[in-house]
């Protein structure tokens, strides 16, 4: 599994592309059974309007939720941080423009499309023909977003690489969408997104409980874990990164902002979706339910984006250098969490994501062409409704190839911007004009005209001449320059100048009159419902043809109200417990995690040499470890140290000259192992547990030697000389060198673990006391006692890096198991500094114990915990806040402390009392 | 299919036509009243809401970044506050339609659909 990760694909394509395949059979049958009832005009563009509010409000979130918002808010959050979660509240609360002024009144007024409701009382061709431009723009734009995005994900997931296989894809893809149009018609494409809603709701509350639940549900330590992985720090929990660098930015950032609270009540494909339910108050339902199914899935993308950033190995440098980029973010989370079964969900989710929006963005497309451009520019309302439905196909057929084409020629382009600027036309050219007309007594075809072409014209034009088409590295011509206006988004200027242009033009043409009855009944017909399109599975009379004016439809009695529909007063309640049932069944499946966590954490059974701990695993450790057994161990235990496994605990015991095994299972001593050398000193063990390096030396300075003990046998099996008393060494993560510091002669021997021979000596500040590998094993640090520094060696090259001031006397030395932090004791100042590993800068100072002698960090990196010889105590601090969480008494001058790799036990060697402390570390 | 029609013609003696009719009646007055007296201040009122939120995020990133528990700051709970407020405007406005909005409109819709205009 490690070496996959290493690998640029995650997982194993098959597993993905399995349950891919499975997505896809299940939505084909749906489809098909859906075409049986796919019949009328009104079946194939509003499947009869025969959805529930609820049914509706799921299909519009799934048809919302793109993969740009699945995989790209998580990932924005887990690489930029704050600037992520600033997308989401956009998408968001522009739900509320949909719910107060657009959704029911537009119900209530068209048919199939927007051009209905602002044709309505305007001169009906050039309206609708403008209504189509706008439609097939955004639609266009946006689709061709995620046909791009499509052949991105496919190399993330599927590992494709070839161009041409990814292409092969988009064009898979495109012709799944092409069918489920074809045949399901709006009834198919939206139970394909009924059910692609499901699971990504399903998919995102499991990855977010998952991830909640191994924090135990503390969200504050989750970002203190995301602020530590990221080489931004502190910033990412705060607006800004993405956004902050200039003014031109930060007001780039408002006008998206204003592009995406206006842009999603203009977008043709959501709009469309409201006459797929019988009324205007299912309408008004749907909107309810899609308001919080959307939003709770936001609060689960927050949570993922930070979880992604503090759990996935590597932090968010190794998401941003994926080969899906930022997002990547949530199936690297899902693969960290739940293995391969796990990914290859979430994969075929994000799949399924794509598939149901672009189904959801032709069908749209389809209908503006031959509903508004079609049946009534050029037939004039003459075409029968069957015909004017095999245009709708066939336009759909057009689509769809056109899409693939667009979406394999933008293969590995930065297109991302199309999103953003489909909002932004969609807020600048269809937004004002659905308002005006809705609202605005006076407005005309004029005003209607200008202001939807100027919006387009302005939109588009603005971000063609914009850093997003050319001019900057990410641009998408970026070897030319023509980036004349600063914006990336240019709502800002565009959204106002379509207001504007729709004020001015309708005032200055005061010959345009506008129809007074017309409005009069559009407003009416609005606000009541009266005369509104009924469900087909409820009028008495079948569906007449399409009208060119829509008029009161001959239904003589008004028809009574759905079965389904339950009361009012339940009505708006059903989605806000929906909404709190999943809420809640998320908090408990997080709450069973983190308790099943702290029962499992059994030890491990096999060495995981130089494998970083997978924290889920480990601990959870407690800020009050709780004092277990004294174990007697000899008379003078001066170091202990935990085998990779965990199941033992060497210690050197120096005067008794022996090595002493103690059975941590037991917690009883079971060997003792002669070390006729000398003084056993310190230990370290090689990451494959099999070779233990015990240091050796007399306290008159004529005994420097390391001993080589097979742990296997517990026999010495070399003895490799030393030039000066050997403190405490290391062995590298490829347990190909050891690093041995030299007390007296400030140097740092470098010996082949092959030969035992000793290859290179590097000279550091005097004296070294300690050595540790960097996470990765490119640095050593050693700790030097009587120049007060620390060195910065780097392991290849062996050469001196930097030297970082600590307090006095630094005596021992500790690398964060999962963060570039690196913590020292000063022996003299009682104090313990941690060291940014980045900037090699001492972060904090800490207050502990006198003469603190060694350090240990738990494996899942959460406390730190030091040894303090000189007031026969353990310092326990809190890595988020750098606080004393507890200090626990242990026997007669301890030395050092060694923790278990499960984090349950720590054992900590008292040499003058002659025991081993057990701490309890989970409590 | 007569009867609509022959109740627009039969009613074209009072007014125009039904919708007309309908739109001068006090009873539109008030339900349209209601309604935009409803939605226009509240979506004022959300606009400017996160409009402060989106310009303090763009110009004011260090007061967003005070901690107010743990790691959790004000950027974190005024987010968050977006999300409880759109919550809330969607229960509220509910609410109101279903209480205020609704039972006029109806009888509306019914006297429209039914020939009384």
């Amino acid at each position: 599994m490690i070496a996959a990760l290493a690998q640029t694909a995650v997982g194993e394509p098959l597993v993905n592309g399995g349950i891919f395949l499975f997505f896809v059979l299940v939505t084909l049958v749906i489809v098909f059974r859906a075409s049986r009832r796919t019949r009328t005009a009104a079946d194939y563009y509003a499947a009869g309007r025969t959805f529930t509010g609820p049914q509706n409000g799921v299909a519009i979130s799934g048809d919302y939720l793109s993969a740009a918002s699945f995989l790209g808010i998580a990932g924005a959050i887990a690489v930029f941080g704050y600037d992520g979660f600033l997308y989401s509240i956009g998408f968001l609360v522009a739900w509320l423009v949909a719910l107060l002024l657009v959704a029911e009144l537009l119900r209530n007024t068209g048919k199939f499309t927007m051009g209905d409701v602002l044709s309505f009382r305007m001169r009906r061709q050039p309206v609708r023909a403008a209504a189509a431009v706008s439609t097939l723009v955004v639609s266009l734009f946006y689709l061709l977003a995620q046909m791009a995005g499509a052949g991105g994900l496919v190399a993330l997931l599927l590992n494709v690489k070839g161009r041409g296989a990814q292409a092969l894809v988009v064009a898979v893809v495109g012709l799944l969408m092409i069918f489920y149009v074809l045949v399901g018609g709006m009834r198919g494409t939206t139970w394909v997104q009924i059910v692609k809603a499901a699971l990504l709701l399903v998919g995102a509350g499991m990855l977010t409980a998952w991830a909640l639940g191994a924090f135990g549900l503390n969200l504050s330590a989750m970002l203190g874990e995301a602020v530590a992985h990221s080489s931004h720090g502190q910033a990412v929990l705060a607006p800004g990164l993405q956004y902050g660098k200039s003014t031109t930015t930060k007001i780039d950032f408002v006008s998206l902002g204003l592009a995406l609270v206006l842009g999603t009540a203009g977008l043709p494909h959501i709009l469309m979706r409201f006459y797929t339910v019988p009324t205007a108050k299912e309408a008004r339902r749907t909107v309810v339910w899609a308001i919080w199914l959307i939003g709770v899935f936001y609060l689960f993308s927050l949570v993922i984006g930070y979880a992604a950033a503090a759990m996935v190995d590597g932090g968010p440098a190794r998401i941003a250098a994926m080969p899906g980029g930022e997002n990547s973010a949530a199936p690297l989370l899902a693969y960290q969490l739940g293995g391969e079964f796990f990914l290859g969900f979430i994969s075929a989710v994000a799949f399924a994501t794509i598939l149901a929006v672009v189904a959801g963005l032709t069908i749209t497309a389809s209908a503006s062409f031959a509903h508004d451009v079609y049946a009534n520019v050029i037939k004039r309302g003459n075409l029968d409704a069957d015909s004017e439905v095999r245009v709708a196909r066939i336009t759909a057929c057009v689509i769809g190839v056109l899409a693939v084409l667009g979406g394999i020629a933008a293969l590995g382009q930065n297109v991302a911007f199309l999103v953003a600027l489909a909002f932004a036309v969609a807020a600048s050219a269809n937004l004002p004009t659905i308002l005006y007309s809705l609202f605005w007594k006076r407005f005309n075809t004029t005003g209607v005209l200008w202001s939807m072409y100027g919006g387009l014209i302005s939109c588009v034009l603005l971000i063609i001449l914009s850093p997003a088409v050319s001019g900057t590295k990410t641009s998408m011509f970026p070897h030319v320059d023509f980036a004349i206006f600063p914006l990336k988004n240019p709502a800002l200027v565009s959204v106002p100048l379509a207001f504007l242009l729709g004020y001015v033009a309708t005032v200055l043409s005061p010959k345009d009159q506008p129809d007074e009855a017309r409005y009069a009944e559009m407003e009416v017909r609005a606000l009541t419902g009266a005369g509104a399109e009924r469900s087909t599975a409820q009028a008495a009379v079948p569906q007449p043809v399409p009208h060119v004016r829509p008029a009161l439809e001959p239904n003589v009695t008004h028809p009574p109200e759905v079965a389904a529909v339950p009361s009012p007063r339940n009505a708006h309640r059903r989605p806000v417990l929906i909404a709190t049932g999943v809420l809640t069944g998320v908090i408990i499946l997080a709450v069973s995690i983190s308790v099943n966590r702290v029962l499992a954490a059994a030890p491990t059974e096999a060495a995981k040499p130089a494998q970083p701990q997978i924290t889920a695993d480990i601990g959870p450790e407690v800020a009050i470890p709780a004092l277990g057994p004294t174990i007697q161990v000899g008379k003078t235990p001066g170091f202990v140290a935990v085998s990779p496994n965990g199941r033992h605990a060497y210690i050197a015991n120096r005067n008794a000259q022996v090595v002493t095994v103690v059975d941590t299972a037991v917690n009883q001593v079971t060997a003792n192992i002669p070390i006729a050398a000398g003084p056993p000193q310190f230990l370290a063990f090689a990451p494959d547990g099999r070779t233990l390096y015990v240091t050796i030396f007399n306290d008159t300075r004529t005994i420097h030697v390391v001993d080589v003990l097979d742990t296997a046998t517990n026999t010495v099996i070399g003895t490799i000389p030393q030039p000066a008393r050997p403190y405490l060494p290391a062995v590298s993560h490829d347990g190909k060198r050891l690093f041995i510091p030299n007390h007296d002669t400030a140097s740092v021997s470098v010996v082949s673990t092959d030969t035992n021979a000793v290859i290179a000596q590097i000279a550091v500040a005097p004296n070294p006391h300690w050595v540790a590998f960097s996470r990765d094993g490119r640095l050593a640090y050693t700790a030097n006692h009587e120049s007060n520094v620390v060195t910065v060696i780097d392991a290849t090259t062996l050469e001196v890096l930097a030297t970082i001031p600590v307090g006095k006397s630094p005596h021992s030395i500790a690398v964060h198991p999962n963060l570039p932090l690196i913590a020292n004791t000063n022996y003299d100042t009682n104090t313990l500094s941690m060291i940014d590993g980045i900037t090699n800068k001492v972060l904090a100072t800490i207050p502990v114990g006198k003469n603190p002698q060694d350090i240990a960090w738990a494996p899942d990196g959460r406390f730190a915990y030091v040894v303090n010889e000189g007031s026969n105590t353990v310092t326990v601090i809190d890595v988020r806040t750098n606080q004393v969480t507890a200090t626990i008494p242990t026997g007669i001058q301890p030395t050092s402390i060694a923790v278990l790799p499960n984090g349950r036990q720590a054992y900590v060697s008292n040499v003058q009392a002659g025991t081993l402390t057990v701490l309890e570390l989970t409590g | 299919m007569s009867t609509a029609e022959s109740a627009g013609t039969a009613s074209s003696g009072r007014a125009s036509d039904p919708w007309t009719a309908a739109h001068a009646s006090a009873e539109f007055a008030t339900l349209r009243t209601r309604l935009r007296g409803f939605v226009f201040p509240m979506t004022a009122f959300f606009l400017v809401w996160y409009f402060l939120y989106v310009l303090l995020a763009a110009f004011a990133p260090h007061f967003m970044a005070i901690k107010v528990v743990g790691n959790v700051n004000i950027g974190l709970i005024f987010g968050l506050l977006q999300f409880v407020s759109t919550f809330a405007i969607t229960t509220i406005y509910v609410r109101f339609a279903n209480r205020y909005l609704d039972p006029v409109s109806n009888r509306i819709r019914e006297h429209v659909e039914g020939g009384s205009w």
